[in-house]
């Protein structure tokens, strides 16, 4: 059996109905018509497709199409399956910010003694304890998209204020890894799962019973990933909006009033993939002078930031950005707000290169800004 | 850009004295020995780095 024969047989797709629907609802094939999901199928159906063909690169495995399959086609899955064989085939993508993300996580893989909780000043952490604060990569985001302000220092003291404010000192670790999520999805799998062990026997080690996530791609890949590569895991992946929405009900969190019209981001790793739609609208709500307006593109149909994995990063990526937040704009908003740092990466970029007046803010530095303590 | 990669060396556990970034021209062929001596000689007198311990 051809890789291709197998790779169809693994991820089904023989179902394919070659509707067209993943085409017409994929972001990238509307602006790079090059790229079409129904043809990368239907050329592997009949063994035309190869490992060669650069435009798998392209897809931003935002999951928009395989949610509206009617016959159920995981294409993102299929896509990284693809990519896992090319890349042993010496086909990679294009790694964007000249691969420098891609070395500073090959670096992580060889267990260096990092000093990544620099960033830590007034919050309360732990060296032990039930609960582990997984940061992500936001301390070397900080340093490598200073110039577009990533602010993603900012965002990981928020998210320990908050962590702190819910009555938890969580441990924080100066040898976590990056989750792998990136190796992933560029199809180095190696990378993943060394990353991935390496993380692991960390929180073994740390005693946590919970790791808690801010961003969506550590937490779907935790959850998601982690225990199809190694099993059930000896703890739980809690996101902090769940963490916090059970401190919201108790009502132990309180929030000053101030008023801004704001307009939410679903990120894909967080809404399609995880299916968290809800938690961040209703966190956003319960905030006093906070007013939610719905972009048209919003939950299951909300579209992607433009790149996944700091690859391929192209004009594309730019005019998916620039729609995306013109749409922001429309509904009257005056801040996009996201919930994960890359999507905040991602439109500042673009608001900065386009120079667009919308405000991009991350959903735990609002809450952050407004809680009293 | 250099200072970028200084920050991101000492997070990562990497001395950053073993990063230097120096502008010769061709014409400084004296300057050119003169600092990759000095440079050698300073990576040497550090020791095996944390990325060749952790290999």
């Amino acid at each position: 059996m051809t890789a291709i024969a197998e790779l169809i047989d693994v991820t089904q797709t023989y179902f394919c109905l070659d509707c067209g629907v993943c085409t017409g609802s994929c972001p990238v094939a509307k602006v790079f018509p090059d790229f079409s999901p129904r043809q990368i199928i239907e050329r592997s159906l009949y063994e035309l497709e190869d490992f060669s063909d650069d435009t798998i690169w392209s897809c931003l495995t935002c999951a928009q199409c395989s949610v509206r399959c009617p016959a159920d086609i995981d294409f993102p899955e299929f896509v990284r399956l693809m990519r896992d064989e090319a890349h042993a085939q010496g086909f990679d993508g294009i790694p964007a910010h000249n691969g420098m993300l891609q070395t500073i996580t090959d670096i992580q893989t060889l267990g260096i003694g990092q000093n990544r909780n620099f960033w830590i000043d007034e919050g309360q952490t732990a060296d032990k304890g039930d609960i582990f604060y997984f940061v992500g990569c936001r301390p070397y985001f900080d340093v490598v998209f200073r110039d577009i302000d990533a602010g993603s220092i900012k965002g990981a003291r928020n998210v320990l204020k908050i962590i702190n404010a819910c009555g938890v000192k969580p441990v924080v670790s100066n040898e976590e890894k990056c989750c792998g999520h990136d190796a992933l999805w560029n199809g180095n799998e190696e990378k993943f799962k060394k990353l991935a062990e390496s993380n692991l026997d960390l929180i073994r080690s740390s005693g946590a019973k919970k790791v808690v996530f801010s961003c969506p791609e550590g937490f779907y890949t935790f959850k998601n990933f982690y225990p199809k590569y190694f099993g059930d895991l000896e703890f739980e992946p809690v996101h902090i909006l769940d963490f916090l929405a059970d401190k919201l009900n108790e009502g132990s969190i309180e929030f000053e009033e101030k008023d801004e019209v704001v307009t939410y981001h679903d990120p894909c790793r967080l809404g399609r993939l995880a299916g968290v739609y809800d938690a961040p609208r209703k966190l956003l709500e319960s905030i006093p002078g906070i007013e939610l307006r719905e972009m048209p593109r919003s939950r299951e149909n909300g579209v992607c930031c433009g790149t996944t994995g700091w690859m391929n990063c192209s004009s594309c990526s730019k005019e998916i950005q620039v729609e995306r937040l013109t749409e922001a704009s429309d509904t009257g908003a005056g801040t996009l707000v996201t919930a994960c740092p890359k999507c905040q990466i991602h439109f500042r970029c673009a608001k900065a290169a386009f120079d667009l007046e919308i405000e991009v803010n991350d959903l735990y530095d609002i809450v952050a800004d407004r809680l009293k303590v | 850009m250099f200072n970028m990669t200084q920050e991101l060396v000492k997070i990562l556990g990497i001395d950053p004295a073993r990063l230097r970034l120096e502008w010769i021209s061709s014409a400084e062929g004296t300057r050119f020995a003169e600092v990759a001596t000095e440079f050698t000689e300073q990576v040497k007198s550090l020791g095996p780095s944390s990325l060749k311990q952790a290999a």
